[in-house]
């Protein structure tokens, strides 16, 4: 399957490694642009948002684009695919407990909670490669598949009120690190940073 | 399950050729002995052929960070052309440096110097860009028995209890720390495993061992007596008929989680 | 030793790995090959890929050569099966065995095939042994990469875009399964072939002793001028079911192709390594640092083809393995080392758990063309001291207790 006809938004506000995801798409055969005013939008067919930072300073950056409004139309109304990473899928929620605790976009609902250790060998941030079970096909992957993906994570998102679990993970409990609603897809692993099984994960994506 | 991880470290040096600068990577002996053993983005590659989990690269020149072109013009030719979680450090100094990393390409970024002199900066940068970003480079020599921190390629004591400082930059808000034996650095003999497991023990956040590795088995001792959470190397892979892939063959062999994709 | 359950290697071979049943990854993925892979499919496959590439260019493919079992059949496969019009392209690494030399001009002259043969420059290979056996323990840097570069540079070169190799690397370790395609390009170069150094970073490492571009041929050619090719690099042994000992029986039956004796392996196992009459250095250096050589990866083979039991397998292993080749002294000369030093290199790659003893080698046994091997151009004992003085300076201290 050939991706060329597939022209990639990734959201520059600032906070988030873009270069490693422009480059895994670009691998895929995907074009990539960066979406940093509204007119960056018109003619992406699939937009990440991606994320590395504390959630409230990104969710401020985020705010502070002005993208919030234009990009909701583009994914609610229309319906183009949005990829969620890392902190990037945590801002889709409605709140995250962060630093005191910070509104999120609410477009998946739930709540981003700090993680715990049960015992002293779970230690947190969550960092590494950790398997992830797959509920459902997605991305070339079938349930029941374990890959394993790269971590780096302090809060995990809770059960999304709008949306599905596609894959868990446990680190001290399960959380949700694939949730899915429609045209929308969110982890909490780094898919260009996950090599084969995060190309894997990311035609997927393309798929869309 | 979290596996353990293998981490290359990628030691940088700046090399004039000419008029132009370019960036060579090293090994060191005791923090001392430099031996320039190629280029950074081959190793990287090579490293990511290998399967290797993740990169440490470090800017070994002790300059500051801003207006190093050289060093985060490398950081952005590794982000773009392999696909490695990268950690890097090297005369960090502010939160501003942090920024200018993880524009570059940084995943999660290493102090040193600066964890001691203002650990303030720990907090600040956690709070901006969250402890899993904040990775705290602990360098120790033991003196009369204490291990004891060290800054300045190991050159400089502090007088600080490597203890006492490790469960200080946690309290900070570090997220990782990386703890590295100058005495057995690039010396083949081992890992320090009781200062390893002692500063393990004492914080709830992963510890990365490095200092030592000469054997496959130095990277499985560090697990399991050690309790790290990572094991970083850089002469091993660089001087051994070793790579990656035969030493986490070595340590799945003796029972530890590991990544075994292919 | 941890060993293997059924094939007996041990847990210091490369990337083995043993499972719940103490069955190792190589084994298990003998089992896969052997019954998940649908070969009829893979060979249609690669009729697509053929036809896809056949006749369009001056040559259908290249197809590299050494003149063993593996890349002679390989040669033979594609030219009776296919009737394709192969430059072969051989990588000469200046060890060639007379035998050797004479099979490769049967066999060329019996299929009628174009070969083109590049021996390099002998004092940059000299510099280039010493240096990766002192930095890795294996001083065949040089022809790992040399095989595996210069063809596709000939590919550039002449614009053809398909070369054909032969066995994939699943069929003797892990560093690619045989679910997956093992494509032989720049990543199974870095994984597998070069010991984790590319041309860039041996430079570095000589520290200005040779012209950059005496490397070239070691150095894999840059991506962007391969796609441009748009070039495929595929292992035969991926489309058709590999079996050496078969293979090697048809070549001998319908080319002439011969075997030929080799140092500290047993008599029966004439079809392999015949190439190199270094070989026999290699497999004493694999096993000061790993414990095991060449008899025991051989029976190891035989044993999972249903040759051969554990305990058959035994015997050979014990009577032929570890023992110090007379070839030794000819490489001795070539690196300017004395056995001495020789030993405290080699040790100082060893890989845990093992410990190598060196009271208690026997001496091997020369084979009948040992005084055909040239000894021309020894490195002098001066330029060799100085590399290892340097080595010895930056030496890791091996005081290391192991299990």
């Amino acid at each position: 399957m050939t991706f060329s006809d597939r022209l990639v938004g990734i959201v520059d506000y600032r906070a988030g490694n873009i270069h490693s995801i422009e480059n895994a798409f670009e691998t895929l055969g995907a074009r990539v642009t960066f979406v940093r005013q509204e007119a960056d939008i018109a003619s992406v067919t699939h937009l990440v948002l991606p994320g590395v930072g504390a959630f409230g300073h990104c969710a401020e950056k985020l705010q502070a684009t002005g993208l919030v409004a234009p990009l909701h139309r583009a994914v609610f109304d229309e319906r183009r695919p949005l990829l969620g990473i890392c902190v990037g899928m945590q801002l889709l929620a409605d709140h995250g407990e962060e630093a005191g605790g910070h509104d999120g976009l609410g477009w998946l609902g739930g709540t981003v909670r700090a993680m715990t250790a049960p015992t002293p060998a779970i230690r947190i941030p969550h960092v590494g490669w950790n398997d992830v079970r797959f509920e459902e096909d997605f991305g070339g992957f079938s349930v029941g598949d374990a890959p394993d993906f790269y971590f780096d994570h302090s809060f995990a998102y809770r059960e999304p009120r709008d949306g599905r679990v596609i894959g868990s993970c446990d680190h001290g409990g399960r959380f949700a690190a694939i949730v899915g609603a429609g045209n929308v897809v969110a982890v909490q692993f780094h898919p260009e940073k996950s090599q084969s099984s995060g190309m894997r994960f990311l035609t997927g994506f393309l798929a869309m | 399950m979290l596996k353990k991880r293998i981490i290359p470290k990628l030691l940088i040096k700046h090399r004039a050729l000419g008029a132009v600068t370019r960036p060579v990577l090293v090994t060191t002996r005791g923090y001392r002995d430099i031996r320039e053993v190629g280029d950074p983005v081959s190793q990287a590659k090579i490293y990511e052929a290998h399967l290797a989990d993740e990169l440490i690269v470090l800017n070994i020149d002790g300059t500051g960070l801003a207006g190093d072109e050289t060093m985060l013009g490398l950081i952005e030719r590794l982000a773009t052309e392999t696909f490695m979680p990268l950690a890097v450090g090297g005369g960090v100094r502010s939160c501003d440096d942090f920024g200018m990393l993880l524009a570059r390409g940084a995943d999660k970024i290493t102090i040193n110097r600066a964890a001691v002199e203002n650990p303030a900066l720990i907090a600040e940068a956690a709070k901006r860009y969250g402890a899993q970003c904040v990775v705290v480079s602990i360098d120790y020599r033991t003196i009369d028995g204490r291990p004891e921190v060290f800054v300045g390629h190991a050159a400089e004591p502090t007088g600080l209890d490597v203890l006492d400082f490790a469960r200080r930059v946690h309290d900070l808000g570090a997220g990782e720390i990386v703890l590295t034996s100058a005495d057995r650095d690039g010396g083949g003999s081992g890992i320090d495993l009781v200062v390893l497991r002692a500063v393990a023990d004492a914080v709830p956040i992963p510890v990365i061992a490095s200092g030592g590795c000469g054997l496959a088995s130095h990277f499985t001792d560090a697990f399991l007596e050690g309790r790290a959470e990572g094991v970083a190397a850089g002469t091993f892979f660089c001087f051994r008929d070793q790579n990656p892939m035969q030493a986490r063959a070595h340590i799945r062999n003796a029972g530890i989680p590991i990544r075994m994709e292919v | 030793m941890k060993r293997c359950v059924p094939c007996g290697l041990p847990e210091t071979h490369e990337t083995i790995a043993f499972d719940g049943e103490g069955v190792c990854n190589i084994c298990r993925g003998q089992e896969f090959r052997n019954d998940q892979i649908d070969w009829d499919a893979q060979k249609q496959s690669l009729d697509a890929i053929i036809s896809e590439h056949r006749g369009k260019h001056d040559y259908d493919c290249i197809v590299p050569f050494s003149g063993g079992k593996d890349s002679t059949w390989t040669l033979y496969y594609l030219v009776k099966e296919f009737g394709l019009k192969p430059l072969v392209v051989r990588f000469d690494h200046g060890f060639m065995r007379p035998n050797l030399e004479e099979n490769a001009l049967k066999t060329t002259r019996e299929l009628g095939v174009d070969i083109l043969s590049f021996r390099p420059n002998w004092k940059v290979v000299q510099r280039l042994m010493l240096q990766s056996f002192l930095e890795k323990g294996d001083f065949c840097w040089h022809c790992h990469t040399g095989i595996f570069s210069y063809p596709m540079w000939i590919a550039l070169e002449k614009k053809i875009p398909l070369i054909i190799w032969g066995e994939p690397s699943a069929e003797y370790t892990a560093y690619f399964s045989y679910d997956q395609a093992e494509e032989v390009d720049e990543k199974r170069f870095n994984r597998y072939i070069n010991l984790g150094i590319s041309a860039d970073d041996m430079f570095v490492r000589l520290g200005g002793a040779v012209d950059p571009r005496d490397l070239k041929p070691y150095s894999y050619p840059p991506l962007r001028d391969l796609r441009a090719l748009n070039y495929r690099s595929i292992c035969l042994g991926s489309y058709v079911k590999w079996n050496a000992k078969e293979q090697s029986e048809i070549i001998a039956r319908e080319l002439g192709w011969q075997g030929d004796e080799v140092e500290n392996v047993p008599p029966q196992y004439r079809y392999e390594k015949i190439e190199c009459y270094m070989q026999g250095v290699r497999d004493y250096i694999k096993y000061i640092k790993r414990g095991y050589s060449r008899p025991s990866h051989l029976v190891a083979l035989d044993i999972r083809a249903g040759r051969m039991t554990r305990n058959e397998g035994q015997h050979l292993i014990e009577e032929y393995e570890g023992k110090r080749p007379p070839s030794l002294d000819i490489f001795l000369d070539f690196v300017g080392m004395t056995e001495e030093e020789f030993l405290e290199v080699a040790m100082s790659h060893q890989v845990s758990p093992f410990v190598f003893e060196p009271g208690k080698t026997q001496p091997g046994a020369k084979t009948a063309d040992f005084d055909q091997w040239s000894r021309q151009g020894a490195m002098s004992r001066e330029a060799a001291q100085a590399v290892l003085s340097r080595w010895r300076e930056q030496q890791m201290q091996m005081d290391a207790k192991t299990d």
